[in-house]
């Protein structure tokens, strides 16, 4: 290991550390904002409401959004678990003892993983930059968040294939850049989406609504 | 804002078919309103005869009259009030009658 | 339009400190979860479709997430760090007299508060509760639409929200005993006032009571066929209409709930039934409480859980053949989405009427009519709102029923006028209204 990949890896943990601190951080600043104390009678239950929210509302045919945009919502799920398997990837890296136990993933399931999350990350990006409304709504950060966590996944992906030594060092600088960007960008409903999703999940379940009942014709 | 041609002059309504200016109402202005708002080509004798009884109240105390006043006064029956104007007492009889827009769940 | 120059005049006028007091209590609508919500849309524009107003008009001031950004810039430039650093990075906007009047175009002119974007909404930001803490603040400056704060200022002032006197309200309460004495052939059908210790107080919309009534004798009449033991309270109290709930000014959403809750603790009634209305549902069963921050000894019901119990417990009993016509339901957002109860008034229709079609899509993912979160109150937003509308009336079109039954005030006066601008030709009743007609009273004459 030269110097420069010592500084590398001593890079990534500061990166990661910092942001795990200052999402930890931002989340104190919401819980800040203080707890609403509720008086009404409940109808339901908020733990129930919460468990459907994170499970069945989260299937294909739960919502018009998704059933009205299937292909969305494949690119959306493929670039997250690319995401997420360029991060078990970094995992397996780290600790090269690990390789030996993940080898058969690492040549069969994980380059699929990863090529699927790069197709994902660039249509939805490409969505964005050409469907006039999305592009409207979007701010700089938009762009950012994607191409930053697009870029961690297809290089983690061309690691993998080229096993090329200056690529490994370009990847880990892409995730060096993107953990640190994680607290600056929308990337933060890493942990936002969680919180809100029980809320949202509780409000509804407490109110009765959900799990919506079976109605029949 | 809508308008609507009366007798050569421009006449304002609101945004819901309501006089703009609930003064300048009168029985010619009525008729206009009731083709316009209320696809009603001609008025019967019951159908004036709930609007005045609308109108004078309104003259009198600047609100639109309960239903029930309006049966009273009028000698038409409930259900009658309904069939004559199909927008119901508040968009269709208190409109051709020069009201404004009565407030809430109307 | 003297509407616009009003609240335009007013944003004009806004001094520094205005601005700063108005943030101030934005700041102070906003809880833990709200802050959570403001941190977490991805702007993924999955919401878009799932609205009513950009279904109509597919336009960027429609998308939800375009209605929720002009709020989270404002939340963003004002309470986070990485906003006052780098807002062109996220699009912090600060709170301006150019993004106030985006809130209130977005927020009072494009929206129902109906809740179809939260269902949809791909983290699941009720969105909603976030609108509201924006009409909230703009109460708060005094920047409500003038028609929708008269509708407020009249339940304020007359204890209900169509000015109507004591008298007046009594007479015609009187006036439909009588009818309905002459309907069931009963003279003991009665629509008592101010009964101490009735186990249901009932109230109603006050639209009832003025234009009308005869959904009011519907409820009156499925009453006396259950041998009820109910009341209306003779003074304020009997509206349960609460447009404080839509101008979001919980101070006067909460003076106005007390008339009820006054009526409540005077007639030492058992339950609170609220009549047909979604948002007065939402508002009593709801909002009550929080506004009031008071727990209620008692509980409060729809009517329509009320007449499921009675068919449930067989004390009515209905004919369903005497309502031939198809009959589809449309669901209040309010009673519904927002309020839970969904199966008690489809219960009652399927034993009813004859042919109960449910619209596509229904229940918790109704469309709204339109005439929701005060909508029908703002003249300003008629061509908006009917325009809207035009997403149900396709709906209701589709399901080919003659009868749209919807146990809400609000959305029948939306119904109406989409009846007449879509030439739907269909009628718009109460469940009630259904239910009285079906009713079969033969047994009860038996005993009388």
């Amino acid at each position: 290991m030269t110097f420069f990949d010592g500084f590398l890896y001593g890079a990534l943990l500061v990166a990661i550390m910092w942001a795990g601190y200052a999402l930890v951080y931002i989340w104190f600043r919401t819980r800040n904002f203080g707890k609403r104390e509720l008086f009404s009678a409940p109808a339901g239950s908020q733990v129930g409401g919460a468990i459907y929210a994170f499970t069945w509302a989260m299937l294909p045919w739960a919502k018009e959004s998704i059933r009205g945009n299937l292909i969305s919502y494949a690119m959306g799920i493929a670039y997250h678990v690319g995401i997420f398997t360029a991060i078990a990837l970094l995992v397996i890296y780290i600790f090269p003892a690990l390789h030996d136990l993940t080898a058969i993933f690492l040549y069969y399931i994980i380059p699929f993983a990863l090529a699927f999350g790069v197709i994902g990350g660039i249509s939805l990006l490409i969505k964005r930059m050409l469907n006039p409304i999305l592009r409207a709504i979007s701010s700089p950060d938009d762009y950012f968040s994607n191409t930053s966590a697009t870029l961690f996944v297809g290089l983690a992906l061309a690691t993998l294939l080229l096993s090329r030594i200056w690529i490994t060092r370009l990847w880990f600088i892409s995730a060096i850049v993107l953990f640190i960007y994680i607290p600056f960008s929308k990337i933060r409903h890493c942990l936002f989406f969680f919180i809100t999703r029980y809320h949202f999940g509780a409000f509804f379940g407490r109110r009765g609504c959900m799990p919506p009942s079976k109605t029949k014709v | 804002m809508a308008t609507i041609d009366f007798n050569g002059a421009t006449v304002e309504l609101n945004e819901e078919g309501f006089l703009v200016d609930p003064n300048i109402w009168n029985e010619e202005l009525a008729k206009v309103l009731a083709k316009h708002e209320e696809g009603l080509d001609e008025l019967t004798e019951e159908h004036w005869a709930v609007i005045k009884f609308i109108r004078s109240y309104y003259e009198e105390k600047q609100s639109a009259p309960m239903v029930r006043a309006v049966c009273k006064g009028s000698g038409i029956r409930l259900q009658q009030v309904y069939d004559l104007f199909p927008s119901g007492p508040a968009k269709g009889a208190c409109k051709l009658a020069g009201l404004p827009k009565p407030d809430g769940c109307v | 339009m003297p509407e616009i120059d009003e609240l335009e005049n007013r944003i004009n006028a806004l001094t520094e400190a205005d601005i700063e007091s108005g943030l101030a209590f934005f700041r102070s609508k906003l809880k833990e979860a709200e802050a959570s919500y403001l941190n977490s849309c991805v702007r993924c524009g999955l919401c878009a479709n799932s609205c009513h107003y950009y279904r109509a008009t597919p336009e960027l001031e429609n998308v939800p997430v375009r209605k929720l950004g002009y709020i989270v810039a404002t939340f963003k430039a004002s309470f986070t760090s990485l906003g006052r650093i780098a807002p062109g990075l996220v699009n912090a906007k600060p709170f301006t007299r150019e993004i106030i009047r985006c809130w209130i175009d977005s927020v009072f002119g494009r929206c129902s508060l109906c809740g179809r974007c939260s269902i949809n909404c791909t983290i699941g930001i009720p969105l909603p509760s976030l609108f509201r803490a924006a009409r909230a603040t703009l109460a708060s400056m005094d920047l409500v639409p003038l028609d929708l704060q008269a509708t407020v200022n009249n339940s304020l002032k007359y204890g209900n929200n169509m000015a109507i006197e004591q008298e007046e309200w009594i007479e015609t309460v009187e006036w439909i005993e009588e009818e309905l004495q002459a309907e069931v052939e009963d003279q003991n059908a009665k629509l008592p006032l101010d009964k101490i210790g009735a186990k249901y107080l009932f109230t109603v919309n006050p639209r009832e009571a003025k234009f009308f009534p005869l959904s009011l004798q519907a409820s009156a009449k499925v009453f006396w066929a259950a041998k009820e033991n109910w009341t209306m309270a003779k003074d304020v109290g009997w509206d349960l209409t609460n447009y404080g709930l839509f101008n979001c000014n919980d101070d006067q959403a909460g003076t106005i709930f007390k008339n009820m809750a006054t009526a409540m603790d005077r007639l030492k009634c058992e339950t609170l039934v609220i009549g047909e209305c979604g948002h007065g549902y939402q508002s009593a069963r709801w909002m009550g409480p929080e506004w009031l921050k008071a727990h209620f000894p008692y509980p409060v019901v729809s009517f329509l859980e009320v007449m499921d119990e009675y068919l449930e417990q067989d004390k009515i009993k209905v004919d369903k053949t005497k309502n031939q016509q198809i009959v589809t339901l449309h669901d209040p957002c309010n009673l519904v989405r927002h309020g839970g109860i969904v199966e008690p008034q489809r219960r009652v229709l399927r034993q009813s009427v004859e042919h109960f079609v449910e619209m596509s899509p229904y229940g918790h993912e109704n469309f709204c009519c339109g005439g929701g979160g005060g909508q029908l109150s703002m003249s300003k937003y008629t061509a908006r709102r009917m325009n809207a509308g035009g997403v149900k009336a396709r709906q209701i079109a589709d399901t080919m029923a003659k009868i749209v039954a919807t146990p809400c005030h609000n959305c029948v006066d939306q119904l109406m006028e989409l009846n007449k601008e879509y030439s739907l030709k269909i009628q718009i009743k109460t469940v009630a209204e259904l239910v009285a007609n079906a009713l079969v009273l033969t047994s009860r004459k038996d005993k009388t």
